[in-house]
């Protein structure tokens, strides 16, 4: 197993649940008709993608199966997987009920059930890192930052649609507030996770200029342009996926325990060549 | 039953036989130790100097975090030894268990993509016998038993120590809640304890 696969997977995945939450919402909310089926699609070709890097991670997907029959575990790591594959058969079935012009009524349920699998599909994903013995981990603050992060690439990227569309602005407006609020809060919870693990534990260049920085403050900027511009609606989805990657390579990078340390030091003092 | 390991590190001298019977014992592979014997110092300035050897393996932990995150249930206690061990046909290499290990016990083996760690040889102590480095220590330092039972050896050993030295028993720090077994004897006469940094 490697890390990288993993940490991009949980990256499209969060992205994909996020973009589920809120092409659900616009459904209940009615706005961005135009842009909602394109949004789904990303959101389910995002989720799948995820579920191969999991495959290739772990390095066999079979692994994948014995992860579910694990289930009854109950264990982090089988949660965020079931949240994933929630998401891809929620995001499966939306897309085949809108390309069948399903009642409206049905889509509403459907488009609750989105919201529901997107939010807290997002919060199990981070909530697998919270680990006792992790002490930089062990906090409610990375699941929040898991999902707010989530929301926000969700938000920016139905946005995304809804601006390459050309959707009229008063409904791109519906999107690109409640994506500012969401970076500002994405900031609240980075600064307090940074002050949960100390301020100078972090990474400045991935956590600060990065997560921080790109993810939250560019991010905010491309959404208040583009609330005059459409255009900076991608933009800002870009900055939020590159703001997520960021947190996560800097949150695995404050991962380190004393023992690792001694057995270097150990090897190198006692090694037999064995 | 809590089965641990109880280590004399006033006995201990640091000569690695219970590395080499592990590996010898378990078949463990080139490169990859299931037990390390980490020198401890030496701290201070001559003459006043002290120093002491800490072996370190899996802490047997009473709350395992290992097991409690294994999504596969590949970790998991042996309900006779009640040793935390790993079943490699369910293992998927996921590596979640090495995170939540506090102590660095586990190793990922990649080319079978599997974890392994210290099983206090369950093979033999299923039968009665002691661990592979219990049995070759050649300074009888390393204790084998339930540490629960106050009649077995380990216990009145870790009784007898408080009593000759109170404070003088430890254990590895715990950063969470992993209450981890092994005890270490270390009295002050030989060196002060230290968390391993």
């Amino acid at each position: 197993m490697t890390t990288l696969p993993l940490l991009v997977s949980t990256l499209l995945t969060c992205c994909g649940l996020g973009a589920l939450f809120f092409v659900g919402l616009s459904e209940v909310q009615g706005y961005g008709s135009e842009s909602r089926t394109p949004a789904l699609a990303a959101a389910l070709c995002l989720l799948v993608a995820a579920l191969v890097l999991q495959g290739v991670g772990l390095g066999r997907a079979t692994a994948l199966f014995s992860m579910l029959r694990g289930l009854s575990h109950l264990s982090g790591a089988s949660l965020a997987l079931c949240s994933l594959l929630a998401g891809v058969v929620t995001a499966a079935a939306y897309l085949v009920m809108r390309s069948r012009d399903a009642s409206r009524g049905a889509l509403r349920v459907v488009a609750a059930l989105s919201m529901l699998v997107g939010v807290l599909g997002a919060w199990l994903v981070g909530n697998q890192y919270v680990i006792a013995n992790r002490t930089e981990w062990n906090t409610w603050l990375v699941p929040a930052c898991y999902a707010v992060n989530a929301l926000a690439m969700g938000a920016t990227l139905l946005g995304s649609a809804m601006a390459l569309r050309r959707e009229p602005a008063g409904e791109l407006r519906r999107v690109a507030v409640p994506a500012a609020a969401l970076a500002a809060v994405q900031l609240v919870t980075l600064v307090a996770y940074a002050g949960f693990v100390g301020w100078g534990a972090v990474s400045p260049a991935w956590y600060w200029a990065g997560a921080v920085a790109v993810g939250c403050l560019a991010s905010l900027g491309a959404e208040v342009a583009s609330l005059r511009a459409p255009w900076a609606m991608p933009v800002a989805l870009l900055c939020t996926v590159a703001g997520g990657l960021c947190f996560r390579v800097a949150m695995r990078m404050l991962s380190s325990d004393f023992i690792t340390a001694v057995h270097v030091v150990s090897s190198g003092v006692h090694g037999y060549g064995m | 039953m809590r089965n641990c390991l109880v280590i004399d590190l006033d006995r201990c001298t640091g000569c690695d036989t219970c590395v080499v019977a592990c590996k010898h014992e378990n078949g463990v592979d080139l490169g990859v130790y299931w037990n390390h014997v980490v020198t401890m110092g030496p701290y201070g300035t001559y003459p006043d100097i002290e120093m002491y050897w800490l072996p370190t393996q899996c802490q047997q932990c009473a709350n395992a975090p290992c097991i409690s995150v294994c999504p596969t249930g590949a970790s998991q206690r042996d309900p006779d030894t009640g040793a935390v061990v790993v079943d490699k046909e369910a293992c998927i290499g996921c590596q979640t268990c090495i995170s939540a290990c506090p102590y660095g016990a586990r190793t990922y083996l990649e080319d079978e993509n599997i974890v392994v760690k210290c099983t206090l040889c369950n093979q033999l102590t299923r039968n009665g016998e002691d661990p592979a480095c219990v049995h070759d220590c050649c300074t009888g330092a390393r204790l084998w038993g339930d540490l629960d039972d106050e009649n077995s050896d380990v216990a009145k050993y870790v009784a007898a120590a408080e009593e000759r030295e109170a404070g003088s028993t430890h254990r590895l720090p715990d950063p969470g809640d992993a209450q981890p077994s092994t005890v270490y004897i270390l009295s002050s006469k030989t060196a002060e304890w230290r968390d391993p940094e």
